[in-house]
């Protein structure tokens, strides 16, 4: 259970740090017209918007003392864990942020129509980052595993890597299930932005 | 030989706007009803040429330099500039032209202007002889050298204005749009601007598309005025043709040396303007002599000032429908 905590909190910094400040940053971009001067510059603006803010330095300063709590208590000795599966898991781990990361996206897209997305962002990340990392994978039905690792993608992140490292699900499985869900909505993010920009009003006058 | 680089035909962009209604109408059947900034919109613009759009607030300029510079999908008709869809927003584009907005920055604040300058070095991938000698050459015109090494939010206006326009030039671009460039400048600031414009067009060849509501802009900046009401255009030619039309019209400032009633001056011309033993009069230009002669005969007069008839007071006329 700690070694689920532990990926859960990764889960929480990582997507913070990595996705939800510069998704943030792009409402306000939007709202404020700041997207003209981005737009207008021969720059991949889709990249360039959701990945300018990395904030390497706080990350660790927020992240590793609580995480380091959890690596001390966890004990590593009584876990059997073996180097290809945390190999899947790190990769798993990698595709379920994306995945996560293109699920705020997509909460954040309304701005481009309403002028307003901040509420459903943060509801995006607390079902994303925090009620997704809380019951692990099996615990979950069938039919929810299918929902919550596919059309709402908040599983894969916590609850698929803990348990491809653990081996409680066949890690193969999960990998081959992370990398479809992270290829489709990284198809999806272009789509949708392809789409919001369309109806971008540009709020600058 | 006509060279036409920048071609609208028919272009309309329309807004959704949301009717207001009652809470639960609002949340249930939501309305809207289109709103088109601009309509049927049809003109072209040669290499080289400085062009002025002009119009009221919401008159639809901004949203036609929005989709020239490729920020606004238009809803119908057809745009061409450089034989590119600007909402493309192709590299090959967008290297080709530069937007200054007066009312954005295109600098990063927490960089110096020469970070941002290299930054624009590496986006535009400008090469290291052309990089130095545009910087020098461009900050030299508008005489900032020594800001290039202050952070760009502790800049005044005008002086952020005038970097951000050597930042646009950087890449050596074929067309610059220019959103109310001079907005909110002391007059030092403008007329350095202006002229920076001006030589910029001439020594480069750079196409210039500008939209102000300061006519002086106007008048320094631009060989060809169109102007745009209601999202359509009402008047689309030369400057000196645009004055012409007025040139039959003078307006008189009139310095009096003692009160006289405004009954007794509006016996020589119409009102336009009236301070403190100070009148300004419309005069038809053929009776000017005349006009003169009998005020200075009839009137206490300290000075006469003799103008033409300002540019905003055109354009006004052109908005309200008055005729020339």
């Amino acid at each position: 259970m700690l070694l689920y905590f532990f990926v859960a909190q990764l889960t929480y910094y990582t997507n913070w740090y990595l996705s939800m400040i510069n998704i943030h940053e792009l409402t306000i971009d939007v709202n404020k017209g700041n997207l003209d001067m981005i737009l207008t510059k021969p720059v991949p603006a889709l990249f360039y918007l959701t990945t300018r803010n990395i904030g390497g330095f706080r990350f660790f300063v927020d992240a590793f003392p609580p995480t380091l709590a959890i690596v001390f208590s966890i004990e590593w000795s009584a876990l059997s864990i073996n180097h290809t599966n945390l190999i899947y898991g790190v990769f798993i781990f990698i595709f379920g942020s994306i995945s996560l990361h293109v699920f705020e996206f997509l909460a954040a897209l309304p701005v481009f129509w309403l002028g307003e997305s901040e509420n459903i962002i943060d509801l995006a990340g607390f079902i994303g980052a925090g009620a997704g990392s809380m019951i692990p994978f099996e615990g979950f039905s069938r039919p929810l595993q299918i929902v919550f690792g596919t059309f709402i993608p908040v599983l894969i992140t916590t609850a698929f890597t803990t348990s491809a490292i653990l081996e409680k699900t066949n890690p193969r499985f999960l990998f081959l299930w992370a990398f479809i869900i992270a290829l489709f909505a990284v198809i999806i993010r272009k789509i949708a932005w392809n789409f919001a920009i369309r109806n971008y009003t540009s709020a600058s006058s | 030989m006509n060279d036409s680089i920048i071609s609208l035909n028919k272009l309309q962009r329309d807004y959704s706007i949301k009717i207001k209604q009652s809470f639960w109408k609002d949340v249930l059947f939501p309305r809207y009803k289109n709103v088109s900034a601009i309509k049927n919109i049809s003109f072209s613009i040669d290499r080289g040429e400085s062009v002025a759009l002009l119009g009221p607030n919401g008159a639809g300029k901004t949203t036609i330099m929005k989709i020239l510079s490729g920020l606004l999908f238009p809803t119908s008709g057809k745009v061409e500039v450089l034989n590119f869809f600007p909402f493309d927003r192709k590299n090959e584009y967008l290297k080709r032209i530069g937007l200054v907005m007066g009312n954005r920055s295109g600098l990063a604040w927490d960089l110096t202007p020469n970070q941002n300058f290299e930054l624009a070095k590496k986006i535009y991938g400008i090469s290291d002889h052309n990089f130095l000698e545009r910087v020098a050459r461009l900050t030299a015109m508008l005489s900032v050298e020594k800001f290039l090494d202050k952070q760009v939010r502790k800049l005044s206006l005008g002086e952020r204005m005038k970097l951000e326009l050597v930042a646009s030039l950087l890449h050596n671009p074929e067309i610059l749009y220019l959103d109310e460039p001079t907005i909110g400048l002391d007059i030092i600031s403008k007329q350095r601007i202006r002229s920076f414009l001006r030589d910029i067009q001439r020594d480069l060849k750079i196409t210039l598309l500008l939209t102000s509501h300061d006519m002086d802009d106007v008048e320094k900046v631009s060989d060809r005025v169109i102007v745009i009401n209601h999202g359509q255009i009402v008047f689309d030619d030369s400057m000196p043709k645009l004055l012409r039309n007025y040139q039959d019209k003078k307006y008189l400032t009139l310095v009096l040396t003692e009160t006289v009633a405004p009954q007794v001056i509006e016996k020589y011309g119409k009102i336009v303007d009236h301070k403190p033993l100070t009148y300004t009069i419309e005069i038809s230009k053929a009776k000017q002599s005349k006009t003169i002669a009998d005020i200075m005969e009839n009137l206490p007069i300290d000075d006469i000032d003799i103008i033409h008839v300002p540019l905003e007071e055109i354009i006004a006329d052109m908005f309200t429908g008055k005729p020339s």
